[in-house]
């Protein structure tokens, strides 16, 4: 052994009996101490470190002086850094923070009884609730460890052997160290853990060489190079080469199993997390793992379509680019894209996504973590249905029907003071309530305030409602995320997973993992009124929107009479929005009934509202065909196909004298209007969204608007400008300012 | 005195001194010249030399160009623009799954550095020595996919 050896030697001496003398159970005798560290030592002795500790030596004979340039000496020297918890002021500022929401979280726990294990990560003491997973336990000490297949959302198998750790354990009487994966192993009182041994680099190394015997290197054509675990992996913890030289395995390459879902079974690396996925959280198990061995492939049924309505979660939680989306497929590169946080805009559960775009166009949509939403799941509306902002067949320009009968493009100007001119013309010959306005569900808080606003204050009409069923508006009881502590779900009359989706997997969880009875009807029958009778106060009553109206109110009278909570759950992204901005006869902004609010806003808007509450859409549309609303102002609704009444709503639209439309698209209602003007999606305009629940929510523009449509806030400030009231709104933000001063104060504390 | 023949041999040297320059000028006539004719001819390049960009194909007269974004992605200058779709066995452009529908080289926003070619896993992309670039508009030093691709060896040229 060469000097500089003993020394390393001496100093692993050093730091390990100090690391002995923090942990309890060891004995602090120097001689115990060091028969552990002569083991400790005799650890590493594999086959290449024996052998290159022997070069050392040859070397290091003639030369005593010279510093052998071998792994032992550096790994030794290492080591000894790494087991040394470093100092204060190495730290990072990160680093400090951490620490200290560890330890206030250990004190937390501990405060409400939480029975806490103690472990050691690479010299880092942490204390984590008893049964935590090492690799959590790891995590939490700041320590990284490679996996592919852990979830912390899904059941722990290892699959993929990536997670090897080397634990020191008291057992059987002796301390013994092992390397295992550390995803399927609980924390035990005293464990030690190593994750940065040169065993566990070697554990490391060869696993993803392991992995990679298989795996094609096609990284450049592969749509998840760029953010794939597996590319990341292996630069921070894989060999440079590997010893495989023989052929890969071949399947033919990108295999659409759906609609939305190309599968590449060459690239897949059997970590099941797509199976786990679609057996415990979206609870279809549709993918399963089909054949043995290195012929081990990703499958559906018979080959069946993937036809899950979750599918598009499985692409965004597979660690390689085996499951990949096909609306996304060589789109972008993930370094191309820009990402904006948003909202889904195409059901009323209001998942958190994140809007990524490339070159204007959006490319794709992820779902991002929010716990009381979405948790981090989207449904595959929302992530393949979204691209309807892309589409060439949105309105760029307005359109005005001209002498011939048809509409025609026209400019901003032109169209903005046709519609000006007719408002006042018509407020002038017919009164204030021959006009009527439609706001819609689909627009955010701030474009619907506007618009009431301008047909209250600047018009002076009543006459302003959002619904397209007749029913009134019935708030949720509880919010999404405690759905899954019911013990009893009665879901009614929808196919909750496509109709709202991400409530579906709050329900499908309580079902699965915490033991609830799901009892699926039709209607409102003897069955869901004896389900929940039996359930109590512990019951759940999910019923859909468009329930006829003696329904919802049957249900309303049963959940009254047990005890259970009623959640009517409305369809778009804004149902509960486009109610608190106040679009409907008779409430006001923040909900607030016309008596009570009026003497606010009277002072606020600086002008008297009408005094009498309006027509609801039922009212309008048959006010419209009686010839008494001459005027028919509609944003972001479409009426002919939406409205209950179809066939009443197109009358109402032919028969009406003047219909303005704010539209994406040229829709039936659109195709009946007599100017139309082109708004701007959810995508291209910031905003507020009220999910079912009524969680207020943002969306960011995320893409610049298409052609020349401006968001629908904007055409209505414009509109109220050309009609006499200059307004001062720069920003969706101003309006969300003015909007929440609208409501009266105690009201904004009262509601919801 | 010394004076006197100080000024003529001053005299003399001014004399004689646009002879002897001349004597330079009229001595490089017999020499080989650096400049060339230049659309006449055209120098050769060395053999590293980093001019324009060029994409290369197999000689199946497939695309070497996957359309990756690899050269966009370490394009110093944001330069490259590559837009990417997937080859069918109707529409076959290069090997593999997918293909560059678009690849535009801004040329003057090029610092010509050859860190596309560096990224290239292909070879599709490299600096040639072709370096007459000369045009009138900014947008036309806009270097399309058509412009950039050598010509396929395996069709025959109509021009």
């Amino acid at each position: 052994m060469s000097e500089n050896d003993k020394n390393t030697e001496i100093h692993t001496a050093q730091t390990n009996t100090e690391e002995q003398a923090n942990a309890p159970k060891e004995s602090t005798d120097q001689q115990a101490a060091q028969q552990t560290i002569a083991e400790a030592g005799a650890m590493p002795a594999s086959a290449t470190t024996a052998q290159e500790a022997e070069a050392a030596g040859r070397v290091a004979d003639p030369q005593p002086t010279a510093p052998p340039v071998s792994s032992t000496q550096a790994d030794g020297g290492a080591r000894t850094v790494e087991d040394t918890p470093r100092s204060e002021r190495d730290r990072t500022p990160a680093e400090k923070a951490d620490a200290v929401k560890v330890q206030s979280d250990a004190e937390a726990a501990k405060a409400a009884g939480v029975e806490m294990t103690k472990v050691t990560v690479d010299g880092v003491e942490v204390e984590v609730p008893k049964g935590t997973l090492v690799i959590e336990a790891c995590f939490r000490a700041g320590a990284d460890v490679p996996y592919f297949c852990y979830h912390p959302r899904l059941t722990s198998i290892g699959a993929c052997r990536m997670c090897l750790v080397s634990v020191e354990l008291e057992m059987f009487g002796a301390r013994r160290e092992s390397i295992f994966t550390c995803c399927t192993v609980p924390v035990a009182e005293g464990m030690a853990i190593k994750t940065r041994t040169p065993e566990v680099k070697k554990a490391q190394n060869g696993m993803l060489e392991f992995l990679l015997a298989n795996h094609p290197l096609d990284c450049p054509i592969c749509d998840r190079g760029g953010e794939c675990p597996l590319q990341n992996m292996t630069v921070a913890y894989g060999p440079p080469t590997s010893r495989f030289i023989e052929e890969k395995r071949h399947f033919p390459k990108a295999y659409p199993i759906s609609d939305y879902v190309v599968l590449d079974r060459e690239r897949c690396i059997q970590c099941m997390r797509c199976t786990r996925f679609c057996e415990e959280i979206s609870g279809d198990g549709q993918l399963a793992l089909l054949n043995r061995g290195s012929s081990t492939e990703i499958g559906t049924f018979f080959g069946h379509d993937f036809t899950s309505n979750f599918s598009g979660n499985t692409i965004e939680i597979c660690p390689v680019g085996a499951l990949l989306s096909r609306t996304y497929r060589f789109a972008a590169r993930p370094w191309e894209i820009s990402s904006s946080d948003s909202i889904c805009s195409k059901c009323g559960n209001g998942c958190n996504v994140a809007l990524q775009t490339r070159l204007g166009e959006l490319v794709r949509v992820n779902g991002r973590t929010n716990e009381d939403v979405n948790e981090e799941w989207t449904c595959d509306r929302g992530k393949f249905g979204n691209y309807y902002v892309n589409d060439e067949s949105r309105l760029k320009h307005p359109l005005m029907r001209r002498a011939d009968g048809a509409l025609h493009p026209a400019s901003w100007d032109e169209a903005l003071a046709a519609v000006a001119e007719r408002i006042t013309r018509t407020k002038a010959e017919f009164g204030a309530d021959a006009i009527a306005g439609i706001g819609s569900t689909r627009c955010t808080v701030e474009d619907n305030y506007l618009f009431g606003k301008m047909l209250r204050a600047l018009v002076g009409t009543n006459n302003l409602d959002h619904r397209m069923l007749p029913h009134g508006f019935e708030p949720m009881q509880t919010t999404i995320a405690e759905i899954e502590h019911f013990k009893t779900i009665v879901s009614v009359g929808m196919k909750l997973d496509w109709d709202q989706p991400i409530v579906y997997l709050r329900v499908f969880k309580a079902y699965s993992k915490k033991g609830a009875n799901w009892i699926k009807a039709d209607v409102v029958d003897n069955t869901v009124t004896e389900a929940l009778r039996a359930g109590g106060a512990d019951a759940v009553l999910l019923l859909p929107h468009h329930l006829p109206q003696d329904q919802i109110d049957r249900a309303k009278k049963l959940c009254a009479s047990t005890g259970a909570k009623l959640n009517v759950l409305l369809p778009d992204c804004n149902s509960w929005g486009a109610a608190r901005a106040g679009i409907l006869p008779d409430r006001l902004p923040g909900l607030t009934a016309f008596r009570e609010g009026r003497a606010h806003l009277d002072s606020f808007w600086k002008t008297p509202l009408p005094t009498a509450s309006g027509l609801d859409s039922d009212g309008i549309f048959d006010a419209v065909s009686a010839g008494r609303v001459q005027m028919l102002y509609i944003m972001g609704s479409d009426p002919a196909t939406r409205f209950h009444d179809t066939e009443k709503a197109r009358r109402a639209l032919e028969a009406a004298p003047f219909v303005v439309v704010q539209e994406l698209f040229l829709t039936e209602t659109a195709k009946r209007a007599d100017i139309v003007l082109p708004a701007a999606s959810f995508a291209e305009k910031d905003g507020t969204f009220f999910n079912i629940e009524g969680r207020e929510q943002k969306i960011k523009q995320a893409m610049p608007v298409k052609g020349d449509a401006r968001p629908d806030w904007r055409i209505v400030a414009d509109l109220m400008g050309r009609l006499g009231t200059p307004v001062p709104y720069f920003s969706a933000r101003d309006i969300y300012r003015e909007y929440n001063r609208s409501i009266p104060k105690a009201e904004a504390v009262a509601a919801r | 005195m010394s004076d006197f023949f100080e000024d003529v041999k001053q005299i003399a040297r001014e004399v004689v001194a646009p002879f002897k320059g001349l004597g330079i000028t009229f001595g490089q006539l017999g020499e080989r010249k650096t400049t060339i004719s230049f659309p006449d001819y055209r120098r050769v390049m060395g053999v590293r030399a980093r001019w324009r960009h060029v994409l290369n194909r197999y000689d199946n007269g497939l695309e070497k160009c996957i359309g990756c974004s690899l050269c966009a992605g370490a394009c110093p200058s944001n330069a490259i623009l590559v837009v990417a779709d997937e080859n069918t066995d109707e529409a076959r452009f290069s090997p593999g799954e997918r293909y560059a529908v678009r690849y535009e080289i801004n040329m003057i926003r090029c610092i010509y550095c050859g860190f596309c070619q560096e990224a290239c896993p292909t070879g599709a992309v490299e600096l040639k020595d072709v370096f007459e670039m000369a045009e009138s508009t900014r947008h036309d030093l806009i270097f399309t996919k058509e412009m950039l691709l050598v010509p396929d060896p395996n069709r025959e040229r109509v021009d």
